[in-house]
């Protein structure tokens, strides 16, 4: 089966801490290096999983030190294949097949102490991110939604998004980085992305969401649907594509 | 009539498990001590520390502590955001953080003030000050944090200063749909704090909760030790 834009997406949250030691910025900023720097460009022509971005959350506007890493795949052959990467060793005691990724496996799990992840499946509207590189869609920050919506509804929230939401939200200069449905529930979250200038921007847009007619029109056609939104602001790391505007 | 609050609020909660390992139970003061440290770098950044509590862990979770922040609104917070971010990318590698070795994780949000909530300045000229704070988190109905506050400020304030609680802040959680409330008040000491509690069956306080319903839907609530640090303890602005 494959997907409106025939793509996956792994969305992979990161405590980046040594166990009860918080390691502090310094260590975010390595991890993110590594993700960026040492691992994309490996893993685009390995495992064909190609970093879409790579953030931290704000501290001052959601929980840290936890940075958030969106990976674009070929479908839902595409997170197979990762997996079988992964998991066709049956002991489990090395991570992957490839030995050479030890190394960054090892340093990796010195600064990182927890993990979660979602597999997201794109609605009909999202881009890929060649076509958000093409677009130049990219922010200084970025606003992360997470969507609880009532079972069964994710996709009629997003059809309803693209149509009723989007077109006001760019008119508040948000920029549509994708809105995904989380897989392997029942189809009762929304993960939303959009880009935003800056700060300043962030601002402006979080005090017109309380009074701006569209948005409130948004936020009552809305209600029953929605259950609760949990929202980070996002800051990005600049070796991110959506940052440098190119692929790993 | 007074002015409403226009300020915005930075909720910092701060988990101190390191202290479990490395420091123990003074892992509680020198928090304080870092924090209050603290406060005169991020005044400039446009940040007025309110007040730094500890939860009282037999009511919630140990070691877990607060600190509440007060900007001018919500573009100084933001500009104070992005003052941290640019700063903490730009150190080395190797940069150590003061804070980072007391604290393991922390959740941040921001704040908007209810149009009665007092800001700082009222709250030190009213003398508004407790041996230990009340603090709540009500989680609501979407988008209901306006009108819960509303209630707040006619139904429930009354009542709440003739048990002799002292309103320290009201809130909407800011991000997401409008659907959390913060509240925090003084009380005199944990007798008061007691006497708070048997007021439940008060039938004009069963009321107010009755009345709730469709509106609240939960809420948690947690006793906060101060830092004699805190503004809100010594009665001068930070």
């Amino acid at each position: 089966m494959s997907t409106a834009n025939g793509k996956m997406y792994l969305w992979e949250s990161v405590q980046v801490s040594e166990g009860l030691r918080h390691l502090g910025p310094a260590a975010m900023a390595e991890y993110q290096r590594m993700i960026a720097a040492d691992w994309a460009p490996i893993a685009r022509p390995d495992r064909g999983m190609v970093l879409v971005a790579t953030w931290s959350v704000s501290a001052m506007l959601g929980p840290s030190p936890w940075c958030l890493n969106l990976w674009e795949h070929e479908g839902w052959d595409g997170l197979a294949e990762i997996l079988y990467a992964q998991y066709s060793n049956q002991d489990q005691q090395t991570v992957d097949l490839d030995k050479r990724l030890e190394g960054w496996f090892a340093r990796a799990n010195r600064i990182r102490t927890r993990v979660r992840d979602r597999m997201l499946s794109p609605s009909a509207h999202t881009p890929t991110l060649e076509q958000l590189l093409a677009r130049g869609t990219s922010g200084g920050v970025y606003y992360h939604e997470c969507v609880q919506v009532a079972p069964g509804r994710a996709a009629e929230y997003q059809q309803r998004l693209h149509v009723q939401w989007q077109p006001e939200a760019e008119h508040l200069g948000l920029q549509l980085v994708g809105c995904y449905k989380t897989e392997m529930r029942n189809d009762s979250e929304v993960v939303v992305i959009w880009a935003l200038r800056d700060f300043a921007h962030w601002a402006a847009v979080e005090a017109a969401l309380g009074v701006d007619p569209a948005a409130l029109r948004w936020q009552a056609a809305t209600a029953g649907l929605v259950e609760n939104v949990e929202t980070w602001l996002l800051t990005p790391d600049a070796r991110s594509p959506l940052q440098t505007g190119r692929l790993p | 009539l007074p002015v409403p609050n226009a300020k915005a609020y930075h909720w910092e909660y701060v988990d101190l498990a390191a202290g479990i390992a490395n420091l123990g139970t003074p892992a509680r003061g020198a928090w304080f001590a870092h924090m209050a440290g603290e406060a005169p770098g991020r005044r400039q950044r446009g940040a007025r520390l309110v007040g730094l509590w500890g939860e009282i862990g037999i009511t919630g979770e140990w070691p877990m502590h607060l600190a509440l922040w007060e900007y001018d609104d919500l573009a100084a917070l933001a500009r104070a955001a992005a003052m941290a971010d640019a700063e903490e990318r730009a150190l080395p590698a190797s940069a150590e953080d003061a804070a980072s070795r007391l604290a393991v994780q922390g959740q941040g949000k921001w704040l908007r003030p209810a149009d009665f909530c007092p800001t700082l300045d009222d709250l030190l000229a009213a003398r508004v000050s407790g041996s230990v704070y009340y603090h709540q988190t009500v989680r609501l109905a979407p988008r209901a944090a306006a009108d819960y506050l509303r209630r707040v400020e006619s139904d429930w304030l009354p009542l709440a200063r003739r048990l002799g609680l002292q309103l320290v802040g009201a809130y909407a959680s800011g991000l997401g749909n409008a659907a959390e409330a913060i509240l925090i008040w003084a009380l005199r000491d944990f007798d008061h704090w007691q006497a708070v509690e048997r007021a439940n069956a008060d039938p004009d306080v069963a009321r107010w909760r009755a009345s709730l319903g469709g509106v609240a839907r939960d809420w948690r609530n947690v006793l906060l030790f101060p830092g004699p640090q805190s503004p809100l303890q010594s009665g001068r602005p930070p």
